[in-house]
């Protein structure tokens, strides 16, 4: 009696069997398919007496290319080990002894107090308060006439409902993918990305004043973009689903989303401006003194902005 | 018999007092049939369409048919001559073509010629009139046909960067160009822009005789030369400017705490106000200096403008960061509003840290090229103190239409003379 797993999607399908088993669209095969692109009966898979622990792999229909861990396999029947991927048509079959290794149990990436059913609820709540308490703040520092606390109250609240509506969402896609929703962590984390991208924002401008440099300003605010938006979805996939490396998802999903954004703003950008463009940012506190130079040294500069206007007409 | 005598006095007075009035409008009228001939409606005619693309007015100076006119009558002509022509349309409403002869842009002038006009040309006064006297404008305002209007002359306008007349009469759109006479008759300017109710401009007409004593020694400017001779002209004119304000004492006055450069020349005009709202929470004294005049050199390109602006700003209300979210709401430089990407290139600006006087600034000086005209600059410098915590002054200054090294020495100049009073 030898036993055989058989993932297919996120299905597995144990058998204990001497005879061949078999994989197709016919409903007398062992595991029936219903992908249009493989055959009736398209695969069967056996043990294989000369090498134990591996199996012997006969393909029946040969319409479509069957592929043996991504590479095409050329004859009609082929070995296949414990691990091993099949793609068949657009079905995706791994075969498995029981004795297969499995990777080390995965621990939870974040402290188990956000899984305690009584703290989250707290903590999230209190995150989001304190995430608006700072953006009112910000704003209000950022204002040099009487303050308008109602408005800047109501101007806030807008970033509250749109991180809300995103752990709805999320919370809804775990719940489809997890069969649980984890709704107050996915809010406890959007209200931590947006409490950091207050304060990278904040740090930015100061970034900026000691550093005035035209491509740092373009720069900075985009990367911030990326970084927060690729944590917010890191955060949201590893909650919502079992995917693996999912902070590099998150980022890489985050640097196409915000990359069509900057395209745009590229196309976007006109030609042609009577605004001359430059880093504004006043910080207290005061000027960095080692970058003070004399009034002469100033006015002296104009030479290479004569430089730089004498290459952009030749351009 | 006492009521007769009443009446009669009566009756007498009212005569006496329709006197001047009808003696006016009698000299209009005349001088109006003696010259309506010699006035004529300048057209420039876009060719693709063969509909009228502005128009101005123009008159005869000269025997052999030159016509003058302001050059913005006739600039989208001199810029585009393939895509436009240049049409004159007589008193009978007989039209031919024009062509130009010379142009001065700095004062607005240009001198057309024609084929054939059988009329005698007007006679041009090169003196200035006695402040006060009557004078005529004629012209074609708005297109609604040749007007002639009455206003008083006073004088040349004070605090101008070029010398013009001030006429107390209503020019309209289209009677630019059109002669400005006196009671005899004879041209004493040439109607140019319009400064508010009652308060038009006048080229002088010594101008006029200067550009047609140009012409008759150096002969037509040939098409291929235009762009050449304009910039010859506004770099002249720059040059000269800048190097009559660098070569004067500049003295200093007093601002908040702190002493700035005063005003520099006649031709800039100083103004100062206090900006205080009960809701704002700091303090703004403001002070500029500017010039009323500018170049035009297209429909929507003008050069020519120095000015100079103070700002301080002191709060006893405002924490130090939101003073210096204010401080940095004002380290910008507004929009020239001038010029489109075929007149001039994009900005491009330099920042520094500064010392001025011990006292530490950011610096931010922006410039962008004329295309056509190159070396000739648009530029603005402003700094903002950046060293204290309840009180800053922003200072800037903006050049339209400078050299390089104009640009440089007018720059080194102002920021010399900025001090603070500890």
């Amino acid at each position: 009696m030898e036993k055989i797993i058989i993932k297919n999607g996120n299905n597995f399908h144990q058998f204990v069997t001497d005879k061949a088993l078999s994989i197709g669209r016919g409903f007398d095969n062992d595991i029936i398919s219903n992908d249009p692109h493989i055959g009736n009966k398209q695969l069967s898979i056996s043990s294989n007496p000369e090498k134990p622990g591996s199996w012997l792999i006969t393909v029946n229909d040969q319409t479509n290319p069957v592929l043996i861990n991504k590479r095409p396999v050329s004859s009609p029947s082929f070995v296949a080990y414990s691990g091993d991927d099949i793609v068949v048509g657009r079905s995706h079959f791994t075969l498995y002894s029981p004795d297969h290794a499995v990777a080390p149990t995965r621990a939870f990436t974040f402290t188990n107090w956000l899984h305690s059913h009584k703290l989250k609820p707290l903590l999230s709540i209190g995150l989001v308060a304190l995430v608006f308490a700072l953006s009112v703040v910000f704003d209000a520092l950022a204002s040099f006439t009487e303050i308008n606390w109602k408005a800047l109250i109501s101007n806030n609240i807008f970033a509250i409902i749109l991180i809300t509506v995103w752990a709805a969402c999320w919370s809804l896609v775990g719940k489809l993918q997890r069969q649980h929703h984890h709704f107050f962590s996915h809010l406890f984390f959007a209200a931590g990305v947006l409490g950091l991208s207050l304060l990278w924002e904040s740090l930015n401008e100061y970034v900026i004043y000691f550093s005035p440099s035209y491509f740092i300003n373009e720069f900075l605010p985009w990367l911030m973009a990326i970084v927060c938006l690729g944590l917010a979805i890191a955060f949201s996939l590893n909650l919502s689903s079992n995917t693996s490396r999912f902070l590099m998802k998150g980022m890489l999903t985050s640097f196409a989303i915000i990359g069509v954004f900057f395209i745009i703003a590229v196309f976007d950008k006109q030609e042609f401006s009577n605004n001359p463009e430059f880093v504004v940012t006043l910080k207290p506190p005061f000027a960095p003194k080692s970058s003070t130079v004399a009034a002469k040294e100033h006015v002296s500069s104009y030479q290479q902005l004569f430089e730089k206007l004498e290459s952009l007409a030749t351009q | 018999m006492l009521k007769q005598a009443f009446l009669y006095l009566a009756s007498i007075f009212i005569f006496i007092s329709q006197i001047p009035l009808a003696s006016a409008q009698d000299q209009s009228t005349q001088l109006f049939e003696q010259l309506k001939n010699r006035v004529f409606q300048v057209k420039v005619i876009d060719i693709a369409s063969g509909n009228k693309s502005s128009i101005g007015s123009g008159f005869l100076v000269a025997n052999d048919h030159l016509i003058a006119t302001n050059y913005h009558v006739v600039s989208s002509y001199l810029l585009n001559p393939e895509k436009y022509k240049l049409v004159l349309l007589d008193n009978q409403q007989q039209s031919q073509e024009l062509a130009i002869v010379d142009f001065d842009i700095i004062h607005d002038l240009a001198l057309l010629k024609t084929k054939a006009l059988p009329y005698k040309p007007l006679v041009i006064e090169t003196s200035q009139p006695a402040k006060g006297n009557r004078i005529y404008s004629m012209g074609n305002p708005h297109d609604l046909g040749m007007t002639i209007i009455e206003g008083t002359y006073n004088g040349l306008v004070e605090g101008s960067r070029y010398q013009k007349y001030l006429f107390s009469g209503s020019l309209n759109p289209g009677m630019s160009g059109g002669p400005a006479f006196n009671s005899r008759g004879e041209i004493i300017g040439i109607n140019v822009s319009k400064g508010g109710e009652q308060i038009s401009f006048l080229v002088p007409a010594f101008h006029l005789a200067d550009l047609i004593k140009r012409y008759r020694q150096n002969g037509e400017i040939a098409q291929a030369d235009y762009n050449s001779h304009i910039y010859a002209a506004l770099y002249a004119d720059q040059d000269a400017y800048y190097q009559h304000i660098l070569n004067l004492d500049w003295s200093t006055t007093s601002f908040m705490n702190y002493d700035l450069p005063d005003k520099i020349d006649s031709s800039l005009k100083c103004w100062g106000h206090i900006k205080s709202k009960d809701k704002d929470l700091y303090k703004n004294v403001h002070r500029h200096c500017r010039t009323e005049d500018r170049v035009y050199l297209d429909n929507n390109f003008y050069t020519g403008g120095f000015s100079y602006d103070y700002s301080h700003f002191s709060t006893e209300q405002l924490n130090t960061i939101r003073f210096y979210n204010l401080l940095q709401s004002r380290h910008n430089i507004s929009g020239f509003y001038n010029g489109n990407k075929e007149d001039a290139s994009n900005f491009v600006c330099t920042s520094n840290y500064i010392t001025l006087n011990d006292s530490e600034w950011k610096a931010t000086t922006c410039a962008r090229e004329y295309l056509n005209y190159k070396g000739l600059y648009d530029a603005s410098l402003i700094a903002t103190r950046v060293d204290q915590y309840k009180e800053s002054l922003h200072l800037s200054i903006r050049m339209i239409g400078i050299s390089q090294h104009n640009l440089l020495n007018i720059s080194d100049r102002f920021l010399e003379l900025v001090s603070w009073k500890k």
